[in-house]
């Protein structure tokens, strides 16, 4: 179900005041351009992406019956509108082999991270997560940060409820060995 | 890896997702929404005819076959009516020309029909280029 404060942005929009929407961009500009960003690779591509989503979006508005929920709505729009682009410029969703975790590598890792100061972490996961192939940066994203159900986010992309939970689980592994290196390197360098 | 670990890699999964944020666009993408949104909507297509207009040109005309092929054999409409008697027609004699035989009226069905699905097509082919 859609929350109370999109409905009534919603209801205003359909009535007519444009302006209502510009609530819903602001609310939701920065998740729209995170996961077409994560699929597109590019700020600019990713800008043009999210604004047509948002456009999409505005004028699908009198379709959208409330049974799911807003945002899972214009996620999807969003990750189709992102995955027409890509298909467009021919470009390929990338994949990388995992290895197992040993035992201890958690906690090593976990512990220099939380050594790091707050904005250099920050961006050490975040060059992490952008190494992972497009798709799964979207699946982490929607999971671990807008902590969306696996069912919502099988109304966001076109994966099965199965495949979300593989691909969520080998994600998660490859994340935390980017992340080894990236400590790894870190320490190297120190 | 066992169960534990597998919880333990989830909840710092978590936790390092959420410490590093969102990306956010450049300065101004709301308003360029907003704009390319308003832009829009100043060419937004409207029909000439609306759908209810629609609505009313099909009856009408599915009015008029069904009355030409009702009364084409046998006798005019304005004298199923009765108009015919009340006003004297005898010196235009035009009523009584008004009389179509099984081809004609199929012919018409077909003619107007045909007409209502092109209208639909360059509507549609109209709309999709102004899209």
């Amino acid at each position: 179900m859609t929350n109370l404060t999109d409905h009534n942005y919603i209801e205003k929009t359909l009535q007519g005041d444009t302006l209502a929407f510009s609530n819903l961009v602001e609310k939701y500009q920065d998740m729209v351009f995170s996961i077409a960003f994560k699929l597109l690779r590019n700020r600019e591509e990713a800008e043009d992406a999210a604004q047509d989503a948002f456009v999409k979006c505005y004028h699908s508005l009198p379709k959208f019956k409330g049974e799911a929920k807003f945002s899972s709505w214009l996620y999807r729009i969003v990750y189709n509108t992102s995955l027409d682009r890509l298909k467009a410029n021919k470009k390929s969703l990338g994949d990388m082999v995992v290895d197992e975790i040993s035992e201890g590598e958690l906690e090593s890792v976990e512990t220099t991270l939380n050594y790091i100061e707050g904005k250099e972490r920050s961006a050490i996961i975040k060059a992490a997560v952008e190494k992972l192939p497009s798709e799964e940066q979207v699946l982490i994203l929607l999971y671990y940060f807008e902590e969306l159900s696996l069912r919502e986010i099988t109304e966001v992309v076109d994966i099965s409820l199965e495949n979300i939970k593989v691909r969520l689980f080998r994600s998660r592994k490859k994340l935390f060995k980017l992340l080894k290196n990236e400590v790894e390197f870190l320490k190297r360098s120190v | 890896m066992s169960i534990e670990e597998e919880k333990k890699l989830e909840a710092i999964t978590r936790r390092m997702i959420q410490d590093s944020g969102l990306e956010k666009p450049s300065a101004g993408f709301m308003n360029r929404v907003m704009l390319s949104i308003q832009k829009e909507q100043q060419y937004a297509y409207t029909p000439l005819i609306k759908k209810w207009g629609w609505y009313i040109i099909a009856s009408l005309l599915t009015a008029i076959t069904v009355i030409l092929i009702k009364f084409s054999d046998r006798s005019t409409f304005l004298e199923h009516l009765g108009v015919v008697k009340k006003i004297d027609f005898s010196n235009l004699d035009i009523v009584s020309k008004l009389q179509f035989s099984d081809t004609t009226s199929f012919v018409l069905i077909m003619a107007f029909s045909l007409i209502l699905f092109q209208m639909y097509l360059i509507k549609k082919m109209y709309f999709k280029q102004f899209k």
